[in-house]
């Protein structure tokens, strides 16, 4: 971006000349793409998700990414509404909240690398936890109609793809296990201290 | 707005589009045929541009390998069978001429009376005037013919169309997707993911109809044009190959389809009498299969619509553009239930409304 904002700067009379860009401006809003493209690829490439990726699968893999900005406490999505895809955070921040309750209250906190909402690119699942941007954000955004388009397209690059995401959620359903099973040795703990105090009394 | 009336609005706007169309399409006609045309190749060729690029092309080198194989396709077949189409015109042309109507209706009134006595008498038709008939017929079809082929040839130069529709189609093809996706960018965040699913179904349903269709249409060509030439028939090609487009057309189609063949027979098939039943027999198994093989086989993902909006829609669309406006009634309408009924229940689902 600054590489065509220099570029326009550049009239003999001093004066913006809108619309009449040169070659070498051409060249700088191509240049721009391209820089554009590698930072949306450097935020991707280093996911999980996504790894074992040639340069090839690359290049058709970053079409059907959807950039949206939002604005502080914009909300990405509700809790409930049908899931479409997966986000990614490129700049700023989200934070995911869930109800307890009649409370709300906030699940996580989302920076530059991370992503959610995994599970809409596979099923068409409603969206567990509200998302809301935290000042202004970048996200890219890959949804399920396109997702699924590629794998029938590309059915190799797709299951690298689905790997990744498999990969992912058994990770996430170990953890969820392993949290269930420390709450329920809480659970049994507290238990057997409240039977040993009641028949104490 | 409750729900009932949501699913009776695409009707309501069908009809009001119907409307505005009609008093802009002598203006655009040129034009929209271009695009339709070009539009319903884009999607018959998508998949095999998807599968040449999932074999590891690129786009533009899937596109240029699929133009040059059904070039090479199209011009192969025009080379086999344009001599022998070019014949049978020519002979039922000349055949047209010579007719003596009134003898032929006469002999297969003679035939009919051999096998079934006093049927002809009973239905009344030996008293018909077949030569008054005959002629509405041909006024009726050189009428259709020359104000449709008015609108395709008369208005749209037949050379502008096989050159710019290629040029469209390969554009579509190619850019087709970022087109879709600059769109789509533009859409505020509250809308994004209910559009982008919305857009999707609409491409879905528009795909796999005109796709069904034009296999089904192939599948019936195939499937007359075999079975005439066992019947016989002597233009059995063209036959088989008015069968399977006419097909195309709802209710309307078939119907026609038997008219001009059903004449055709009288024409050239001797006994006349045999030829007809024959022909009805062909038609209607071929109707047949369709309807219980190729239909559920082929279409089986398209929008299901009620016989009764198909009917009213075939009417306004031929009312307003003609054979074309026939053809694209289904679609068209199949469109606006999904992006009304759906942008409904989208609207719901995403909490809009």
């Amino acid at each position: 971006m600054e590489a065509v904002r220099e570029s326009s700067n550049h009239q003999p009379n001093g004066e913006a000349a809108p619309g009449r860009e040169t070659p070498g401006e051409w060249m700088s809003i191509g240049k721009a793409t391209e820089r554009r493209d590698l930072l949306r690829r450097q935020a991707l490439q280093s996911l999980q998700v996504f790894r074992g990726l040639s340069t090839r699968d690359w290049r058709k893999f970053l079409e059907l990414f959807h950039e949206r900005e939002f604005q502080d406490g914009e909300t990405v999505f509700e809790i409930g509404v049908p899931g479409l895809g997966m986000y990614v955070v490129v700049e700023g921040g989200v934070r995911v909240l869930g109800g307890v309750g009649d409370r709300t209250v906030e699940l996580a906190r989302l920076g530059p690398g991370d992503h959610f909402g995994e599970m809409a690119l596979i099923d068409e699942v409603e969206r567990s936890a509200t998302v809301v941007s935290v000042g202004r954000s970048r996200l890219l955004g890959i949804f399920r109609p396109d997702f699924w388009e590629l794998v029938r397209r590309e059915p190799r690059l797709g299951a690298v793809i689905l790997e990744g995401i498999a990969k992912v959620l058994v990770q996430r359903l170990r953890l969820a296990d392993r949290t269930i099973e420390n709450l329920n040795h809480k659970l049994e703990t507290l238990g057997s201290k409240t039977s040993a105090g009641g028949g104490q009394s | 707005m409750t729900s009932r009336m949501w699913r009776l609005f695409p009707v309501a706007m069908f009809v009001a589009v119907a409307a505005l169309f009609a008093l802009v399409y002598p203006l655009i006609a040129d034009l929209v045929t271009l695009v339709v045309l070009s539009v319903v190749l884009t999607y018959a060729l998508k998949p095999a541009v998807d599968g040449m690029e999932g074999l590891g092309l690129g786009r533009t080198a899937a596109i240029l390998t699929v133009f040059a194989v059904l070039t090479a396709a199209v011009v192969g077949m025009v080379a086999a069978l344009a001599p022998v189409a070019v014949d049978e015109a020519a002979i039922l042309s000349r055949r047209m001429e010579e007719v003596n109507l009134a003898d032929g209706h006469r002999r297969a009134m003679e035939w009919l009376e051999a096998k079934v006595p006093g049927v002809t008498s009973a239905l009344q038709i030996d008293r018909l005037d077949a030569e008054v008939v005959w002629r509405w017929f041909r006024e009726w079809i050189g009428g259709h013919w020359r104000s449709s082929y008015a609108v395709i040839a008369g208005v749209l130069n037949v050379v502008t169309l096989t050159v710019m529709a290629p040029v469209l189609v390969f554009f579509f093809l190619r850019d087709g997707r970022r087109f879709s996706k600059s769109i789509i960018a533009r859409v505020p965040n509250r809308f994004f993911e209910m559009t982008l699913s919305l857009v999707h179904r609409i491409d879905s349903q528009i795909g796999a109809y005109i796709r069904g269709v034009m296999l089904e249409a192939l599948a019936v060509w195939l499937l007359s044009w075999g079975a005439f030439e066992v019947m016989g028939l002597r233009f059995a090609l063209l036959v088989g190959l008015g069968n399977g487009l006419l097909n195309v057309i709802p209710f309307f189609g078939p119907l026609l389809a038997l008219m001009i063949t059903g004449a055709l027979t009288l024409l050239t098939y001797q006994p006349a009498g045999v030829g007809l039943i024959w022909t009805v027999v062909i038609l209607a198994g071929v109707q047949f299969i369709d309807n219980w093989v190729f239909k559920p086989l082929i279409l089986s993902r398209t929008v299901e619509v009620h016989p009764v909006v198909v009917l009213l829609a075939i009417l306004i669309g031929g009312r307003v553009g003609g054979p074309l406006g026939m053809f694209l009634a289904i679609p068209v309408y199949a469109v606006m239930q999904v992006v009304i009924v759906d942008f409904y229940t989208h609207l719901k689902q995403y909490r809009v409304i």
